[in-house]
């Protein structure tokens, strides 16, 4: 295995670093707002995690495209580190926001369209996940997730969309505010200087995970090649 | 002009928020430890062996 690149080991202290300066940003920065109060500031990372969520989605589709075009098992690599980060994003943002609604809406989920869609999301990459460990051949395996995960980013989409083009209560922060949403509210400007902050520092700390994940993905590949190189040596 | 409006008090919930991001994200960060360890042990025994038996031919 190569030894850690140094950008890398920069990389790690770079996003802890942000990480922990927006966390600082979110709780002795940012004002309270008035209506929601303190719960409101779940609002900063809940958007931060699933944009690292919907990231990782779009690069494992990205790689999925050149995987199909090149063949070569980096991009497969690549894909799945994305898609299992992603994952996780993804679900943190979900009861992140199922416990800033108990208190707004005043139960822990709906059947709502962004709620809905975000739930098919994470069980469309879930399945993903499953679907892969199912496939014993490394080649099948791969041409199979690339085309998967092109499809499946399709659902990424829909659910960004929903609450611009469907009744919901979900608020939309940006780009206006839909009548009938609940806990909407107009970010001043040092909310939405720590929420850009808090987007850039997810998005470091998403490329740092992604880059250390990968290098697990090709140390596996490189242990499934000696497995194979021993099994033909009679070991 | 007075408001009677009070904010309401939501900071366990906001704590609540933060706890499930920072143990959601410390688990997912000790497993890609833990994996890569283990792997890497994996990898060491392997080429060990491997590198044994060309010596021993």
């Amino acid at each position: 295995m190569k030894a850690k690149p140094k950008v890398l080991t920069g990389l790690d202290f770079l996003s802890a670093v942000m990480v922990l300066i927006a966390a600082g940003l979110v709780f002795f920065y940012a004002p309270v707002e008035v209506q929601m109060g303190a719960v409101q500031k779940v609002f900063y990372f809940h958007v931060a995690t699933a944009w690292v969520g919907m990231l990782g989605f779009l690069v494992a589709a990205v790689a999925g495209v050149f995987y199909l075009r090149r063949n070569e098992v980096r991009w497969d690599i690549i894909g799945v580190s994305a898609v299992e980060i992603s994952l996780v994003f993804f679900l943190i943002a979900i009861i992140m926001g199922s416990i800033w609604a108990r208190p707004i809406w005043n139960t822990w989920w709906t059947w709502d369209p962004r709620l809905t869609t975000a739930a098919i999301v994470e069980l469309i990459y879930a399945a993903y996940m499953l679907l892969r460990s199912g496939v014993d051949d490394p080649e099948r395996r791969a041409r199979f997730s690339a085309i998967y995960a092109i499809f499946g980013f399709i659902s990424v989409p829909l659910t960004f969309i929903s609450i611009r083009l469907l009744r919901t209560i979900h608020p939309v922060v940006i780009g206006g505010a839909e009548a009938a949403s609940q806990g909407g509210f107009n970010m001043g400007p040092s909310m939405q200087w720590v929420f850009f902050f808090s987007l850039v520092a997810f998005s470091v700390f998403f490329a740092d995970l992604l880059w250390h994940r990968i290098r697990l993905g090709e140390l596996k590949s490189a242990v499934e090649s000696l497995r194979v190189k021993a099994f033909q040596e009679g070991m | 002009m007075f408001s009677n409006f009070l904010t309401p008090d939501t900071v366990d919930y906001m704590i609540a928020g933060y706890l499930v991001i920072a143990v959601g994200i410390g688990l997912y960060i000790a497993s890609l430890a833990i994996r890569t360890k283990h792997t890497l042990r994996a990898y060491q025994l392997y080429k060990e062996d491997l590198d044994q038996q060309f010596k021993d031919r």
